[in-house]
């Protein structure tokens, strides 16, 4: 039912308007099940029949073949027993008996008819043979107190502790099963008697499974197998592994499943012999047997079986091919994302590699601290900074490297990027551990967050701006100051008069301011040159400079004229200080380029807040005015503003 | 000067030396011609040129033990039978008995004396080789030389089992053992045959007080056990060999009481101006002995003696 059940019916349409062909295709695998199970089922039944007949049949020729056997075994020891009885009575052992019994020695005459006996046990044992092999394993004489008198054969030698007290055991020719090992013996003891007197045992240990296999297994392709046992286990005598069963099994090949054993007893002898068909090997023994029927119901379970996995098989193959479509499109989908990917990793490999090329090369410092101030990664530069290389910088803190204080400094800044959230800018003057000078870096501190909001540390870029901010200091200082005097320059003089003018007007406090001018400047520059001239300038400066108070500032106005600011100074201070200025002026000597040194004059003149001006402006013109009238007045002199 | 001999293969010795004589009477002329070319033959040298020559090797011999059987075989009778074939000869059988038997060899007849042998009258050559198991005993190193050794022996005392006579517990020395046997024959019989190598005057018998008894010469050695056995005494000399082949005969009736001599050894015996002949001997012998030719014949006929001797027969 459940094959029935796996037809599909849905696409009714589609299998009418099949081809017989096709459908014989279609549905055979389904109704072919059915009949094979009834094959089957008849092969089963016929064979049952056939086997129970031929098993009846092996039996009885199982049973013919043992009988035929056990027979020749009978017959074969019975030869033996007559070897032992045979030896027995040869006339040796009574010369041996009663030349010993008379008292002679071994030394005079006694030992010829032991050798004599021996020669008749050697005898024995080298003409008895079955198929080459040695059929006597030993033959034995112990004398009744246990005395090795004659012991011949190839297992001659071995202990006869066992032996002797088997043989005190019995009055009469015994038959013994011995264990050594994997092999069986038969061990045949015989009493002698000589005058009625017990003088010893012979015993004879025959090779049993020479006998079994050459004997009992004639034929090489038998497929029956035979073992001997003996009937009576107080006749056994184990010598070697107690723990083996007594059963020696003569199938040297092997012995292979066992059926159940046919035994009869051997006639005369002690022995049982057992026989099975060997189950080893041999289609007729499987054929046979019950494994046949269980075998071809198997068989008719698989081919069932096979139909159902068969019709699944072939659905689950069309999915297959379905799903290996997919397979093949997802792959080659993924062979594209997979090279995109490559070309990706390439240009980021290539995008480090640039990034590094660039990190190495720039001139500025560049690290990455993680937020507990350990370096995670830093440029060339920034080694030379620590005097190390990046691997000993990696993994350790500004505290290994710096002293306490600037480590805490960077420490500070570090936290602050981080707390603020946006780069920070800073300025520090270090010294590089790697060749000791200094730089004045501008240090930009900016946090750097992974994709996933976490932050992952610091990034730090240093530029060296040493270079810059001496630049700057001199721009700023040009444009305050003039450069050939280092006097403040106009531009700075008005913008801090005008300061100054807003101050003494919102203290009321008095300003004066000198309008200074050398006298015959271009005579000087035409004389002596400009570069004299400039001389005289910077001495009139130095002049100026040391003359003024601490308070009062001094600007070259241009050319050769400078103005000094006195602040809270009154017109009257503030003449007085013009008077000495130009003294100091004329008293003093200019060094020329040439080592000469010439004296000029000045010519000043002298205005003062709030009496003569109050704009800056206009109190630098009213000085200039006052300069101008003591040009007039003949220079070297002071002229106050009117 | 050739002659002429019969290809007989066994040839008994006449009976006794009256029987030839009347022969003589019976035929004077034939007894003659005989008597010419005999005795002509005494002074001629008879080695090994010219047995070859001959084309026969006439091997003296006397029934004993199983050295020759008197049945046409025997140990000895096989050696020499081989020895013929080496030296390319035809073989001979000449019976002797140990009276007459050095004569027939040597021409010369010989006896024991009281200090070594006694040369007697001359006799007829009738054979060139003697190998009946003969010991080789000093006094007869005098009259004839010995091949090397062939066969081991020694004396014993062999008694009656019923004899009032114990065999001795060996003491592990040989002349200790001797000495004891000795010791227990005072007044017991002993049988012993004079010339031979049972001549209780080689072993000193006379202290022994037993009663020594010396048979006619007709008794042959291997008649002696048959004698003990028969009560004629209670025991008798006997050399090894053939005392352990009549244990083995009469079993139960016969015991070995010791030994009356130290370890003797038998040879083949040569004429001495047959030098050749005795240096082919022994090279034969030595060869049967290294390709176990010999060794199979000793065990044929003293397959007892063989084990016993077991070291004196090894190569």
């Amino acid at each position: 039912m459940r094959i029935f059940s796996r037809i599909d019916f849905t696409d009714a349409e589609s299998i009418l308007t099949e081809s017989p062909y096709t459908m014989i295709e279609r549905f055979l695998p389904y109704i072919a099940g059915p009949f094979l199970l009834i094959y089957l089922l008849l092969l089963i039944g016929s064979s049952y029949m056939s086997q129970q007949s031929l098993r009846l049949a092996s039996d009885n020729a199982l049973l013919i073949n043992l009988e035929k056997r056990a027979s020749t075994f009978s017959y074969f020891h019975s030869e033996r027993e007559n070897d032992l009885l045979n030896l027995a009575r040869d006339q040796t052992f009574s010369v041996f008996f009663s030349n010993r019994s008379l008292g002679m020695s071994m030394e005079y005459g006694l030992r010829s008819s032991l050798l004599s006996m021996e020669e008749k046990f050697q005898a024995i044992v080298s003409d008895r043979t079955l198929n080459n092999a040695p059929l006597y394993l030993r033959l034995l004489f112990l004398e009744h107190n246990g005395n090795t008198l004659i012991d011949v054969g190839s297992a001659r030698g071995r202990s006869n502790q066992g032996l002797h007290k088997k043989a005190l055991s019995i009055n009469r020719l015994t038959t013994f099963m011995i264990r050594d090992g994997d092999e069986n013996h038969t061990l045949l003891i015989l009493p002698y008697f000589y005058k009625n007197k017990r003088m010893g045992s012979i015993f004879a240990e025959v090779n049993q499974d020479e006998v079994v296999h050459y004997l009992i297994h004639n034929q090489p392709k038998e497929k029956i197998q035979y073992s001997i046992t003996i009937s009576n286990p107080a006749h056994i005598i184990t010598q070697q592994t107690p723990e083996k069963p007594v059963e020696k099994n003569s199938n040297r090949a092997g012995t292979g499943s066992v059926s159940n054993p046919t035994t009869i007893p051997v006639p005369g002898t002690p022995f049982i012999l057992a026989a099975w068909y060997s189950q080893k090997g041999g289609i007729g023994i499987f054929l046979t047997s019950r494994w046949y029927l269980f075998s071809l119901v198997v068989l008719t379970l698989l081919a069932l079986c096979s139909i159902i996995i068969r019709n699944r098989t072939r659905t689950q193959t069309l999915l297959l091919r379905q799903q290996a479509t997919e397979a093949d499109r997802q792959r080659s989908t993924a062979q594209k994302k997979n090279r995109l990917l490559k070309e990706e990793v390439q240009k980021r490999q290539n995008s480090e590699a640039l990034l590094r090329t660039v990190l190495e090369t720039i001139p500025d410092l560049v690290w990455l601290k993680n937020p507990d101030g350990v370096y995670l990664s830093c440029n060339p530069k920034f080694e030379r900074f620590f005097g190390a290389s990046q691997k000993e910088i990696i993994g350790k803190t500004d505290y290994d490297f710096v002293d306490k204080e600037l480590a805490d400094f960077f420490r500070k800044h570090d936290i602050a990027a981080m707390n603020a959230g946006s780069p920070l800018i800073n300025e520090e003057s270090v010294t590089f551990a790697s060749d000791g000078h200094k730089e004045l870096l501008e240090t930009i501190k900016s946090p750097v967050w992974h994709s996933t909001g976490e932050l992952i540390g610091v990034l730090g870029i240093a530029r060296d701006i040493t270079a810059r901010k001496l630049a700057e200091e001199e721009a700023r200082y040009l444009s305050s100051h003039d450069p050939l005097t280092g006097l403040y320059n106009r531009r700075i003089l008005e913008n801090r008069l005008v300061e100054e003018i807003e101050r003494a007007e919102r203290y009321q406090h008095p300003l004066s301011i000198f309008m200074v001018d050398l006298d015959h400047f271009k005579v000087v520059n035409d004389t002596y040159g400009h570069q004299n001239g400039d001389l005289a300038l910077i001495h009139l400066a130095k002049i100026l400079k040391k003359t003024i108070r601490k308070t009062d500032y001094v600007a070259r106005y241009g050319g050769e004229e400078f103005v000094v600011v006195l602040p809270e100074t009154p017109l009257s201070q503030g003449t007085e200080m013009a008077e000495r200025l130009c003294e100091a002026i004329r008293t003093s000597s200019v060094p020329l380029a040439n080592s000469k040194r010439i004296h000029l004059t000045a010519s000043i003149g002298v205005a003062c807040f709030p009496e003569h001006n109050c704009s800056g402006e206009g109190l630098i013109g009213s000085a200039d005015a006052a300069m101008y009238s003591a040009k007039l007045a003949g220079r070297n002199q002071v002229k106050q503003s009117e | 000067m050739s002659r002429k001999h019969f290809p007989v293969k066994y040839a008994n010795k006449p009976s006794t030396r009256n029987g030839l004589f009347r022969s003589l009477q019976t035929h004077f002329f034939l007894y003659s011609i005989l008597s010419l070319l005999c005795f002509s033959s005494v002074s001629y040298s008879q080695d090994l040129p010219e047995i070859q020559k001959a084309g026969v090797l006439r091997h003296l011999g006397i029934p004993y033990a199983n050295f020759v059987t008197g049945s046409g075989d025997g140990l000895s009778i096989e050696l020499i039978k081989g020895f013929a074939t080496s030296i390319g000869v035809e073989y001979i059988y000449i019976a002797s008995d140990w009276g007459t038997i050095f004569g027939d060899l040597t021409g010369r007849h010989a006896r024991r004396g009281a200090e070594g042998a006694i040369l007697l009258e001359k006799t007829e050559i009738r054979g060139d080789i003697i190998e009946t198991g003969m010991t080789m005993l000093p006094w007869r190193r005098n009259v004839i030389i010995f091949s090397e050794p062939t066969f081991p022996s020694s004396v014993w005392l062999l008694a009656h089992a019923d004899a009032n006579l114990q065999p001795i517990k060996p003491s592990g020395s040989i002349e200790s053992d001797i000495i004891a046997v000795k010791n227990s024959l005072n007044g017991h019989t002993v049988l012993a045959l004079k010339n031979t190598c049972l001549d209780p005057f080689l072993y000193h018998m006379a202290e022994t007080k037993a009663q020594i008894i010396l048979p006619n010469d007709k008794l042959q050695l291997n008649e002696l056990a048959p004698a003990v056995l028969a009560r004629e005494a209670e025991s008798t000399l006997l050399d090894a060999p053939d005392a352990l082949i009549a244990l083995q005969k009469w079993p139960g009736q016969l015991k070995v009481i010791g030994p009356v001599s130290s370890a003797q050894v038998m040879g083949a015996g040569f004429r001495k101006d047959s030098p050749q002949l005795l240096k082919a001997f022994n090279r034969y012998l030595k060869k049967s002995k290294s390709d176990g030719s010999y060794n199979r014949m000793v065990k044929k006929y003293y397959p007892s003696v063989f084990s016993y001797y077991a070291d004196f027969f090894k190569n």
